[in-house]
């Protein structure tokens, strides 16, 4: 069982537009190093694939003249951000199983009874039918299956894509990377699959930057902030 | 001096094929199968020593375009080639005989040349109701395939109807149109899809096998690597077009005029594998994407349903109509979650307002009592 | 009445079954019947019209 805390929202301490740093506040190491990285090399890789991966699918720009090559480069982003994206996951799939214990996976994977109902206070108080609600330490339940669906996007994308990437590259890596599909799915299929998560990712973003906000402004424990330096402060009543 | 009509060499000079255009012939197909030039003496031995075998044509589900696409094989007078080098026993569209006749030149080939012909079909297979959407001298076509692929020694399937239902299989497939391979069970076959299929490949793999005694190397899908192994994108004469970013908008607009790429009409070059660009059509005249219409995929066996319609770029969702692009679904997925976040962020506002008001009221009373 | 079937009729495009019946050297009565279908009218219903074309243009390759 983890120690997940008594700290609680109370809604009479603080309204919601007013972040407050008492005497006893602690400060938490929550996120490691290697797991910040993974996440800002993925902001970073992912809004390039998108914005690259939406103009080889829609170019929106034209060239002028021959000597121009924006497409090609275009491509070469997308390709060379893939590539990052991948040594991103890698460290982060390390660090499941080296990390502290808001890094593993048992994180990620509402498994037992106490997580699960933690799902359901969440959905409530995001839909305003609950007053307050349990913050726990690292992720909350809610959030850790809507980071585990966003890693599945991330792995179907990848995998479509070095699929795809197999069809111009020829040899036994890029079959073992990704071409292997083509065995299960039409190239069709895994063009439309790997063109939708693009789609939903942008959707993901949208909703967890809102949510990364949200819970900063409610908990005022420095969620934002400690994304870069990892450190989460916590009140204590 | 006429030899014997027996090897293929002494067919075509009894008519009229010179020596020396028959070893043009030779090198062409060295060519088409991605040999050196040293592949060439060995060809030409072997179509000079190697006895006609037997082939039989068969059509199903068809338009005949494949028959038609053979007929129109280049280098030199290649319908007297394919006559003599192999000897083409029934071919519904040519042949001199009908009915009776037609059906004992089949009936004789499948009995006496059993295990050692080579079955060319064309077309697809109905099985639905019966398989009584096609039918042959009283004989349904998946009977009559069953018969001449089972003894045959190997079955090429010409043109995408044959190899897996091609157009006639198409949504929503009122016939239950499939491929050969998949209505006819525990045979050798090769793959050679096209919409029609490009005549180079059908003559190049014979010549294959004739030469080497072998089938060529095949892919996954049973198709020989030398013209199925590349994509039309990566042999593509408009590539640069596209690597620098000139696109045809709008049929007939400046780009289309100055050979851009197709790209934006929709072009499936990026996944079609065929040599198109190398053999072209028509004795090497051309192929769509240079004549300026965009690549259809149609060696592929997506190219009627999951692509999408022709000219649309995005793929296709399935079961959502045919104007449901995933761009036009995914926009729409971020429009929705973007509002609901909106909704959420202006609920929560209003909501935190009305608190504030309730604590100032509450403090008021508090200080009214104090 | 001695019946004639031609099955396949060659040297066309498609298939076709002729049937006759033959009196004295003449042909009394007689049946034709395209011995084939795909339902390429049912198959463009429904589809994006720009490629309508293609499809149709599938029911004949000669």
């Amino acid at each position: 069982m983890i120690n997940r805390g008594s700290y609680v929202w109370q809604p009479q301490k603080m309204d919601m537009f007013r972040k407050s740093r008492k005497a006893q506040d602690k400060r938490l190491y929550v996120w490691q190093l290697p797991i910040r990285l993974s996440h800002w090399l993925n902001i970073l890789c992912i809004t390039s694939l998108i914005i690259t991966g939406y103009y080889i699918s829609n170019p929106f720009m034209h060239a002028i003249s021959e000597d121009q090559s924006i497409m090609a480069m275009m491509r070469f982003i997308h390709f060379v951000s893939a590539h990052i994206l991948i040594a991103s996951a890698l460290i982060r799939i390390y660090w499941l199983f080296a990390g502290n214990k808001f890094a593993r996976l048992k994180e990620f994977l509402p498994f037992t009874a106490e997580k699960r109902k933690e799902v359901l206070c969440f959905i409530k108080f995001y839909a305003f039918l609950k007053k307050e609600v349990h913050h726990p330490i690292g992720h909350n339940a809610l959030a850790a299956i809507s980071y585990s669906f966003a890693y599945f996007m991330i792995f179907l994308a990848i995998l479509t894509g070095y699929a795809l990437y197999s069809e111009s590259h020829t040899g036994f890596f890029w079959y073992l990377a990704g071409g292997w599909v083509f065995g299960i799915l039409s190239d069709g299929t895994i063009r439309l699959i790997h063109h939708f998560v693009m789609w939903v990712l942008t959707a993901f973003l949208i909703v967890h930057v809102y949510i990364v906000w949200l819970n900063d402004n409610i908990e005022g424990n420095g969620l934002i902030s400690s994304i870069f330096t990892g450190y989460k402060i916590y009140h204590k009543d | 001096m006429l030899k014997s009509k027996d090897t293929i060499f002494d067919g075509l000079y009894s008519f009229g094929v010179s020596r020396r255009n028959f070893i043009k012939f030779c090198a062409s197909m060295s060519a088409t199968l991605a040999l050196s030039s040293s592949a060439v003496p060995q060809i030409v031995e072997a179509l000079e020593k190697k006895k006609k075998p037997y082939a039989i044509w068969l059509h199903f589900q068809e338009c005949t375009g494949d028959t038609e696409s053979i007929l129109r094989a280049s280098k030199p007078s290649i319908a007297q080639i394919v006559l003599d080098i192999v000897s083409l026993e029934y071919h519904e569209t040519i042949m001199a005989g009908s009915g009776h006749a037609a059906e004992k030149a089949l009936h004789d080939v499948v009995k006496n040349q059993k295990a050692k012909y080579i079955a060319i079909v064309e077309g697809s297979i109905p099985i639905k109701d019966g398989g009584i959407y096609c039918t042959i001298g009283g004989r349904t076509a998946l009977d009559i395939a069953n018969e001449v692929c089972g003894n045959a020694f190997v079955t090429l399937n010409v043109g995408s109807c044959s190899c897996w239902g091609g157009v006639s299989s198409a949504k929503p497939n009122p016939t239950g149109a499939v491929g050969i391979a998949d209505a006819v069970s525990g045979i050798k076959y090769v793959n050679l899809p096209g919409c029609p299929v490009n005549a180079e490949n059908i003559t190049a793999t014979i010549v294959h096998y004739l030469t080497f005694g072998t089938l060529p190397v095949l892919d996954r899908h049973n198709r020989p690597l030398f013209a199925y192994g590349k994509r039309i994108h990566d042999n593509c004469e408009r590539r640069p077009h596209f690597d620098a970013g000139q696109f045809v908008r709008k049929w007939g607009d400046e780009g289309h005029r100055l050979g851009w790429c197709l790209y934006e009409l929709g072009c499936k070059g990026p996944m079609a594998y065929k040599n198109c660009p190398t053999i072209k059509w028509n004795e090497g005249i051309s192929y769509p994407i240079q004549a300026g219409h965009p690549c259809f995929a149609c060696a592929s066996n997506d190219s009627w349903d999951v692509f999408g319609p022709i000219y649309t770029r995005a793929p296709h969702v399935p079961g959502a109509g045919y104007q449901a692009t995933a761009d036009k679904i995914g926009a729409a997925v971020v429009a929705g979650t973007a509002a609901a976040v909106a909704t959420h962020a202006a609920i929560r506002t209003f909501l935190g307002y009305k608190q504030k008001e309730k604590f100032a009221k509450e403090k008021d009373e508090a200080d009214k009592i104090k | 009445m001695p019946k004639i079937v031609v099955d396949p009729v060659t040297r066309i495009e498609g298939h076709l079954r002729i049937e006759a019946i033959v009196e004295g050297g003449k042909i009394v009565d007689a049946w034709s019947s395209g011995t084939m279908w795909r339902g390429i009218e049912n198959i463009v219903k429904g589809r994006d019209p720009r490629e309508v074309w293609l499809i149709l243009s599938r029911i004949c390759g000669v």
